[in-house]
């Protein structure tokens, strides 16, 4: 069954100051979704509003997931429906083991979907050795050496190792919707084309009940969407989506740059659907 | 060899007097700057004057399994440093030390010169009845090496504990101590560790203190012969109304010896903590280079935690440095685990076991597995089967 | 009781010399309630403060001596003198002063500070203050800037309602003493939104044999004021030990900033026991900055009580221990409001035998949130014959909090010294710019002139210095 992530009219802002100014989107299984704008636009708040990030203040609009309305759940639970945050400067966490993380955070999943049943979480804890390979062969695939399991989680990473270390764990923890927040910045062209290589990899794995993998690229560049090519391409500007449209949106883009945008009126949530 | 010395006359003597030091002194007092944070006048100890208890200690079977190790039986008279160490309870030590000395039973293992273990050895105390005094003295031979867990463990009777260890080390011999306390929560616990290092050798001791009601722990360590080195480390939990005085004192005596000391603890609502530190350089300690640090995590309001850090320095060709932080977890890491589907107790119990971690590292999982367990049990209430550390790499 | 003996400096003390002693009221040695009562006379005195003092007599009594800091063994306080008066009455003209202190003043180069247009100048000379004059803008703006008897009889109602408050006589011993037999010092009250440009000084000297010093110095700064005072001294030497045994309360209202300067010269046979402490309420800050150079023992904490949200307090610490000195110096900081922050910065150095101490304490209370204290202490120790000694305390009872500390102690670097060395330094100018770049963060804090006279000092202490 197809899921999906709904948002309308989203108001949104920090410290009093508001950012996001009513904000239309609809992301189902198996579509990526690239959005784009300038700075400040408002992006970022996007993806932290999102994800429940309690910095943030919702003063407007609404969003779920599958008809549930996610302003009501808790970043918690957020993430156990599915949902994941890959962010754009993820903490350090001293003392914690990108391993010992890892293996919590899939035994908690079991344990949420062992109590929820029918919720659309996959299989996590199965037997130690399971995890470990699992483990081994998605550092391998996302070029991290194996040294990394017994590091500190993100701490001293370059930025490059830090957008690795967000995809390897979508790749383990396998979400419903990723929100990837400014996906490329920081990175050079190889760690671009590993990032992209383990985002088509989650785009074709449907191993979670079939469905497909969905996710919104936050990103201010093209490079990424060279390697990881869009369904939807959509534009903010100052708070809002203005402009929504296909792959071809991008090169248009890329021309014109930004400026334009300023003056498109506002589409609604059923022009952008279709 | 673990042996026992109630045979030596000296030894008896040593008792004898130590008994009438302690009909003969008060309990420590508040007006002591030591014991100031920890007043004792309301535990209550004159109730346990005269009660009875006994210590046993086993050890792990085979200490010679290891290819090269010997471990021989020990001359008792002839052991010098445990003679020095008990004269100098006579003239020093409160009177915690002389009530040890004179009801306690002293428990000697002897590392002879050179002997090493590939594996760690296992002591285990087990105290039974009202109150115990076990006393166990390490002797390290010139260049002996072990690690040694030693774990001592109440039973259910127990009221108070009244813990003593020696720790001596020959020229360049190396010890790794790890050393556990484990008890029920009305348990008072008095914990005095002394340590002499010679030249060249080097010593690293771990405690835990997870466990009681109430906790006065010392650990002095002195090191006597150039090039000595020391590491002192201490995790502890002090859970609502759990109070722990903990003191670590490093003494440098002679020119470049180093020492470190890490005391990491964390704290519930209703909790509270002490942490003194001492590094002392005397004035031919040239070349001294130490660093103490106390670093405390508070997990709810209302724990109280002190910290006190000091620096006597007599020497200037030294390096001597320390660092005290109070704070909570990071509300930013706690979001970013809840935003991978931890829970809020989930996520602090990995940033807490997190915040201990480099203090684990370094002890053998027969140690740190068992202790990572009980402190899952306290932060979260239920045992975490993912605390182990078999997935390692 | 000390004999009093021909006493030769070790190091040449510029200022080591005193005038032919003019007192013309001086009470006998020793102290008792009749030579309070004629203190209390002299000054013409309400009967509250009289009762005040006598109170804080009794309690300097049975008050027991501190069983911790300097060795304070050297005092002995039947053989001081606790008062002597100069003249008749204070003066607002400089005309007006007597020749001989004018020649004081002379040497000490207040003439060239009146030319700077310094807001006013309360010098005193043997606990009386002989020269006072005020800015007429400060006197419209509503500042007053006077010396603490005029206070009392001129400004009762802000005397009552401030002074002892908060240092109260009961506080410690020596806070006692000077309750009792205060005289002199400098009273501040700086209305509300007021801003003092100009930092308000003073001068102190002691000038008369076995003399205590005990002056007493009130700062109030309303709300959304701010008032930089700075308090300067230079002592004589003498074979017989002085006393200067000073209170100082400082009451930052809300939004009040207060900086209190200090850069503490006296000659090697005086004893420095300073009781300084302020409150800040709401938003206010109030900054110690703490140079202590002389004195053959110092114990001196300045703290700050932070009472009010939003409130800061800042410690800035340096101290000097060269031979026969025991610097015993820190900070006290207690947040007892949320939101509020602290920031601690101690630099000390020891030589020639010298000891230097940091004692200090960040106490957090309990139900508090988002406080915020880094305490950072630094010490040089420049021979082996020296020490350093750091005693800080961190009492935390709220977990909302963020609190740091750090202490480093060495000597100077070999490499830094080979390095200067090699580009032309001798070992001793090497070692005088390392030092003085290790102070330089809180030089740096300093009025000018004072950054300058703290560079001289610097380098005359180190003079003698190698190796």
């Amino acid at each position: 069954m197809s899921r999906t992530l709904s948002i309308r009219g989203l108001e949104a802002g920090i410290e009093g100051k508001r950012i996001l100014e009513g904000l239309d989107l609809e992301i189902h299984s198996g579509e990526i979704h690239a959005l784009m704008g300038p700075n400040g636009s408002g992006k970022s708040t996007l993806a932290n509003v999102l994800s429940g990030n309690p910095v943030y203040t919702v003063t407007g609009g609404s969003a779920s997931l599958d008809g549930e309305d996610l302003f009501a759940l808790s970043a918690t639970e957020r993430a156990l429906r599915g949902l994941f945050l890959a962010f754009q400067y993820p903490v350090e966490i001293p003392g914690v083991t990108v391993g010992r993380f890892l293996k919590r955070a899939l035994e908690l999943r079991s344990e949420y979907g062992a109590k929820t049943p029918g919720s659309p979480v996959p299989e996590g804890k199965g037997d130690l050795g399971g995890y470990v390979k699992s483990l081994r062969d998605t550092m391998a695939y996302m070029e991290m050496d194996q040294s990394f399991i017994n590091r500190y989680l993100n701490q001293g990473f370059s930025g490059g190792e830090k957008k690795r270390m967000e995809v390897l764990q979508m790749l383990m923890l396998k979400p419903a919707f990723a929100i990837i927040d400014e996906v490329d910045s920081g990175l050079d062209i190889d760690a671009l084309k590993v990032v992209a290589k383990g985002l088509n990899r989650l785009r074709d794995d449907t191993s979670r009940d079939g469905q497909g993998f969905g996710a919104l690229l936050v990103t201010h560049y093209r490079r990424i969407l060279d390697e990881v090519a869009p369904d939807f391409v959509h534009v903010m500007y100052k708070g809002r989506i203005v402009l929504s449209g296909g792959p071809e949106l991008v090169g248009e883009l890329e021309q014109r740059g930004y400026d334009w945008v300023a003056d498109l009126p506002v589409p609604s949530v059923a022009e952008v659907a279709s | 060899m673990i042996a026992s010395t109630e045979k030596i006359d000296w030894y008896r003597e040593a008792k004898d007097s130590a008994r009438s030091r302690f009909a003969s002194s008060p309990w420590p007092s508040a007006t002591d700057e030591e014991w100031r944070r920890s007043d004792v006048s309301k535990l209550g100890l004159d109730a346990f004057i005269g009660a009875s208890g006994t210590a046993s200690v086993a050890f792990s079977a085979d200490l010679s399994a290891a290819a090269g190790a010997r471990l021989g039986p020990a001359s008792l008279a002839s052991l010098p440093a445990l003679r020095e160490a008990m004269a100098g309870i006579g003239d020093g030590g409160d009177r915690f030390a002389a009530w040890n000395l004179a009801e306690g039973e002293a428990w000697i293992l002897e590392l002879p010169a050179g002997s090493s273990s590939s594996a760690p050895i296992l002591v285990e105390c087990r105290l039974s009845g009202r109150a115990s005094h076990p006393r166990l003295s390490v002797v390290a031979g010139e260049g002996a090496a072990a690690e040694i867990v030693y774990r001592v463990v109440a039973g259910d009777d127990i009221g108070l504990a009244n813990v003593s260890l020696d720790l001596f080390l020959g020229a360049d011999s190396s010890l790794r101590v790890f050393e556990s306390h484990e008890s029920g929560d009305d348990v008072l616990w008095f914990v005095d560790t002394k340590a002499r290092v010679a030249r060249d050798a080097r010593l690293l001791h771990l405690v835990a203190e997870t466990s009681g009601r109430f906790v006065k722990s010392r650990v002095d360590c002195a090191l006597e012969g150039p090039g000595a080195d020391a590491v002192l480390d201490g995790i502890f939990h002090a859970s609502a109304g759990r109070h722990l005085d903990l003191r670590t004192v490093q003494r440098h005596l002679s020119p470049r010896a180093t020492s470190r000391s890490l005391y990491k603890g964390a704290l519930d609502s209703g909790g509270s903590s002490v942490c003194q530190g001492l590094i002392e350089v005397a004035k031919d300690a040239s070349g001294t280079d130490a660093f103490l640090a106390n670093r405390n995590l508070l997990l709810g309001n209302g724990a109280r935690a002190d910290s006190i850090p000091t620096l006597r320095i007599g020497n200037n060709d030294v390096r001597c440095s320390h660092g005290s932080t109070t704070g909570r977890l990071s509300e930013a890491e706690i979001f970013y685990l809840e935003s991978r589907g931890f829970d809020r107790a989930s996520a602090r119990e990995l940033l807490v076991l997190g915040f201990f971690n480099e203090l684990f590292d370094a002890a053998p999982r027969v140690f740190s597995d068992p202790l990572i367990d009980r402190l899952s049990r306290l932060l979260v209430g239920s045992s975490n089967s993912g605390a182990s550390r078999e997935w390692a790499a | 009781m000390k004999a009093e003996t021909a006493y030769a400096p070790p190091v040449e003390y510029a200022q080591g010399w005193h005038d032919i002693d003019t007192s013309v009221f001086r009470t006998r040695r020793g102290l008792d309630e009749d030579i309070v009562r004629a203190i209390s006379a002299q000054k013409n005195e309400p009967d509250w403060m009289l009762q005040f003092r006598l109170r804080s007599l009794s309690a300097f009594r049975k008050k027991a001596m501190p069983n911790w800091g300097a060795d304070l063994s050297g005092i002995d306080f039947e053989n001081l003198f606790y008062y002597a008066r100069p003249q008749d009455e204070s003066v607002k003209d400089w005309e007006d002063v007597p020749d001989s202190i004018k020649r004081t003043f002379d040497r000490l180069g207040i003439p060239e500070a009146e030319r700077k247009f310094l807001a006013g100048v309360g010098a005193q000379y043997d606990s009386e203050v002989v020269y006072h004059s005020l800015k007429e803008n400060l006197s419209k703006q509503g500042v007053i800037f006077t010396d603490p008897e005029t206070a009392v009889r001129e400004h009762p109602d802000l005397v009552r309602k401030y002074f002892g408050t908060v240092i109260p006589y009961l506080d410690n011993k020596f806070a006692a003493l000077n309750s009792a037999v205060w005289s002199g010092g400098s009273f501040v009250y700086v209305p509300k939104g007021v801003r003092v440009d100009i930092p308000l000084q003073a001068y102190f000297r002691i000038n008369s044999k076995s003399f205590g010093q005990f002056e007493r110095t009130l700062i109030i700064a309303d709300e959304g004021s701010f008032v930089h005072y700075i308090e300067g001294c230079t002592a004589p030497v003498y074979a017989t030990e002085s006393l200067h045994s000073a209170v100082v309360e400082i009451i930052a209202l809300a939004g009040a900033r207060v900086r209190y300067t200090t850069i503490q010269n006296w000659s090697n046979d005086v004893y420095n026991l300073v009781t300084k402490r302020a409150v800040a309420y709401r938003d206010a800050v109030v900054e110690w900055v703490d140079g202590n150079i002389g004195a053959k023992r110092t114990m001196k904490y300045p703290s700050v009580w932070l009472m009010g949200e939003g409130a800061h307090g800042e410690v800035l610490s340096i101290a000097f221990a060269g031979e026969g000195q025991e610097q015993d110096t820190g900070a006290k900081i207690v947040h007892g409001a949320s939101h509020t922050s602290s920031v601690v910065t101690s630099k000390s150095i020891s030589k020639g035998g010298g000891i230097a101490s940091y004692r200090g304490l960040v106490k957090v209370k309990e139900g508090l949130t988002d406080v915020r204290s880094r305490v950072v202490c630094d010490a040089l120790i420049l021979d082996e014959r020296s020490t350093s000694n750091t005693y800080p305390t961190m009492e935390i009872e709220s977990d909302d909090v963020t609190i740091e500390h750090e202490a480093r102690v060495s000597r100077i670097g070999e490499d830094q010294l080979f390095y200067l060395m090699a580009r032309g330094f001798t070992e001793a100018e090497a070692s005088l710019t390392i030092v003085a770049g290790f102070l330089d963060p809180l030089v740096k804090a300093l009025p000018m002139e004072y950054a300058v006279e703290l560079n001289r000092l610097i380098e005359l202490e180190m003079e003698g210095t190698v190796g």
